[in-house]
């Protein structure tokens, strides 16, 4: 409904993401074949967390925390190593409306459906999604995401199943996937 | 008006809770009963439609609410809160609505914790963004405005642009009632957006979308009061708690305000929802098809076999011929005797749970149906059979009204059989006791019932055609009176009787067998004293 503002705050959010950004992570405007820049689609580069102390975002993740912090400030996740791509699609009505977020189909993680789409709460439209949530907010909730699946919002079978009766089989899993995504030297 | 009264003596009595739960107050109140009284004379000219109720407690325990009174009760309450706690009438919607529309919570939750109450509703303390940067940036379109003139913020002082923050008002408001409960745009703040807020923002048309969802939350959020299911009804009812849960609207629908099904008495709204579930689904007829067919074996369409030998032979084209017994091919077929029993008896089985089924869907319908046109013959009378009539004998409309009073009552009448076949078909079949009792007090009430619609359909025709005031007519006034009577009472007791389980038959039932043992050979039932039977004296 903001209509028209969608190119102009996309504009924006690309200076301040080269201005500063998170360390390992990566977010760029498509280039079409003929060398033009669409704004409306980004590709993106998530680093699997290194471990540490986790960021909280208000989206009803249970945390595991506690895990590692006894006296330990560092843990290492499954999920480190891998360089994780993911796809920002822009409407027009954003930032009223919140980007579709997808991995490649298939991706193995609870809460991200066979095609790919992230389900989070922040990205529903109906609920969390607010206009002044910054693509570094989105790329960093998913990270977070990543090593913290929300069990009550599941979006695919089998991450799922695994997730809550098999967490050997659900470990070796995500560290096959890190694998298969090493960083883009 | 009558009906005015009532719906002011709905809010009389939240006043005089609210004084009861906190009498200090009162000074605050003051005008808040001035405007109830104030509301008092604009109903009068405004009446809600009441009729007779004729079945269950003769002091209703509704109230119709009609859209000027929702909007008015809603206005009230809102200023009431408002008042008390000196906040602005958004603040007070807002509370309003987190603790479903009663201000005596909203009052409890406020004066134990308002701090609490404040920071779970986003009702913060007013922030002002600091106003040494000389340009602010919008946090939604990033623009950098040189002048606070363009910036707005709720509560929490976050700034953005007016363009933007309109937009996110109007797409919130265009996506439903959730606008109701908007947040500033920021992620992490839980500051709320209020009415006043949006109102200063949007265009009239959105004003007018927003102020609807909110009148509509007064009916659907509050726990008391839920909107007249009746076709293209716009009122809604008010319910206090107390026996009986059928209501019926201004506009003459009935309906239970417990599960919002057609009014049900005397069956329970769980029989209702189990009844209408079997009346929607085919389940029945799925049973009778697998039990009564089976697949052809070859082509796989299933076949009914009612009578003659087991040879059977499929349709064209595919013609296959088998033993309907064993569905081997006829051709090398010797014999299959032998563990048949148990099949039949499944088919024998589902069968009669079809008939029995039919037997009460067939009635539970049929007098549906008789209900509804009963209902358009109510309609009939009172417009023009009464007039009609009026004119032929001398009465007056008044004096006509128990032609009216049959016909509701009728239409009532066939309401409450309707139900008593639901009621039928579940009451188990075990209780033998219970179902003779409560078919006979079924088949005596609908024969009652037939006499009083048969009457008032067919006897009243002669004075309808009469050309002059006929001497008959004090007759047949009476008479259908007394049916009328007659029918209501019988009616009344009936319903009582079911929802009570027709507990006077187990407890008689229960203790006769209690105080008796049977004889074995002759089954006279002997007192336990008695050792020997006293009919053929074989020992107990």
């Amino acid at each position: 409904m903001s209509g028209g503002i969608a190119r102009g705050r996309l504009a924006e959010e690309r200076k301040a993401w080269r201005k500063n950004h998170p360390h390992g992570f990566v977010a760029k405007p498509e280039t079409l074949t003929d060398g033009t820049v669409n704004l409306m689609v980004w590709h993106c580069t998530i680093p699997g967390k290194a471990g540490g102390l986790c960021l909280m975002l208000d989206c009803g993740n249970i945390g595991r925390i506690g895990n590692g912090a006894a006296g330990n400030s560092r843990w290492q996740t499954d999920w480190e190593g891998g360089y994780f791509p993911l796809t920002l699609h822009f409407s027009e009505d954003y930032p009223s409306k919140p980007p579709k977020c997808k991995f490649p189909p298939n991706f193995f993680h609870p809460n991200v459906y066979p095609s790919g789409t992230v389900c989070l709460s922040i990205l529903n439209e109906d609920s969390g999604w607010r206009p002044a949530i910054t693509v570094k907010q989105i790329l960093v909730g998913i990270q977070d995401l990543l090593d913290q699946p929300n069990p009550s919002d599941p979006a695919q079978t089998e991450g799922y199943h695994l997730f809550i009766q098999d967490a050997a089989e659900y470990k070796k899993r995500v560290r096959q996937q890190a694998k298969q995504y090493p960083p883009i030297v | 008006m009558e009906s005015g009264d009532e719906i002011n003596i709905g809010s009389d009595n939240e006043v005089n809770d609210y004084y009861g739960e906190d009498a200090n107050n009162t000074d605050c109140n003051y005008d808040s009963l001035i405007k109830e009284e104030d509301s008092m004379d604009s109903d009068s000219d405004s009446p809600v439609a009441k009729r007779p109720r004729l079945e269950g407690p003769p002091d209703r325990n509704y109230t119709v609410l009609k859209q000027s009174d929702i909007r008015e009760r809603q206005e009230n309450t809102i200023a009431e809160v408002a008042t008390v706690l000196s906040v602005s009438k958004a603040v007070a919607t807002i509370l309003l609505r987190h603790y479903n529309w009663s201000a005596v919570k909203v009052h409890e939750a406020w004066f134990s914790d308002e701090d609490r109450v404040r920071k779970n509703l986003g009702l913060l303390p007013i922030i002002e963004f600091p106003l040494d940067s000389t340009e602010v940036k919008c946090g939604i379109c990033f623009d950098l405005f040189p002048t606070r003139d363009e910036i707005v913020s709720a509560a929490c002082g976050h700034p953005y642009c007016v363009e933007c923050f309109r937009g996110y008002i109007r797409t919130s408001i265009n996506d439903g009632p959730g606008c109701l409960m908007l947040r500033c745009p920021d992620v992490s703040c839980s500051a709320v957006v209020d009415r006043d807020m949006v109102n200063s923002l949007v265009s009239e048309e959105e004003k007018q979308k927003y102020s609807t969802y909110l009148y509509r939350s007064y009916v659907e959020e509050n726990k008391k009061i839920k909107w007249c299911p009746g076709p293209g009804c716009e009122h809604a009812i008010e319910f206090d708690d107390n026996q009986g849960w059928d209501v019926t609207c201004a506009c003459d629908f009935s309906f239970c305000w417990n599960c919002v099904e057609d009014a049900h008495r005397p069956v329970d709204c769980e029989t209702v929802a189990n009844w209408m579930a079997k009346n929607d689904d085919e389940s029945e007829t799925k049973t009778w098809i697998l039990a009564q067919t089976k697949p052809c074996p070859k082509c796989a369409k299933p076949i009914e076999k009612n009578e003659g030998c087991m040879h059977m032979t499929c349709h064209s084209p595919c013609r296959y011929q088998f033993c309907w017994i064993c569905l081997g091919d006829w051709h090398n077929h010797i014999n299959c005797n032998g563990y048949k029993e148990d099949k039949r008896k499944e088919v024998e089985e589902a069968k009669r749970h079809v008939q029995k089924y039919n037997h009460y869907y067939e009635r539970w319908a049929a007098h549906n149906l008789s209900r509804l046109k009963a209902v358009s013959d109510l309609g009939r009378v009172q417009t023009e059979q009464i007039e009609q009539l009026s004119e032929i004998h001398g009465k007056t409309q008044i004096e006509l009204g128990f032609i009216a009073e049959a016909w509701q009552q009728i239409v009532e009448c066939r309401r409450v059989l309707k139900w008593t076949y639901a009621y039928g078909y579940y009451l188990p079949e075990a209780e033998d006791a219970k179902k003779q009792l409560f078919e006979f007090l079924q088949g005596e009430a609908e024969a009652g019932l037939e006499r009083l619609h048969g009457y008032a359909e067919k006897e009243v025709r002669q004075f309808l055609n009469a050309d002059e005031r006929s001497v008959n007519f004090e007759g047949f006034e009476l008479k259908l009176k007394s049916l009328t009577g007659v029918t209501k009472n019988y009616f009344e007791k009936l319903v009582r009787a079911l929802e009570n389980g027709l507990s006077e038959v187990q407890e008689a039932g229960k203790s006769y067998m209690e105080e008796h043992w049977y004889c074995d050979r002759c089954t006279f039932a002997n007192s336990w004293e008695n050792v020997t039977c006293e009919m053929c004296h074989m020992h107990q």
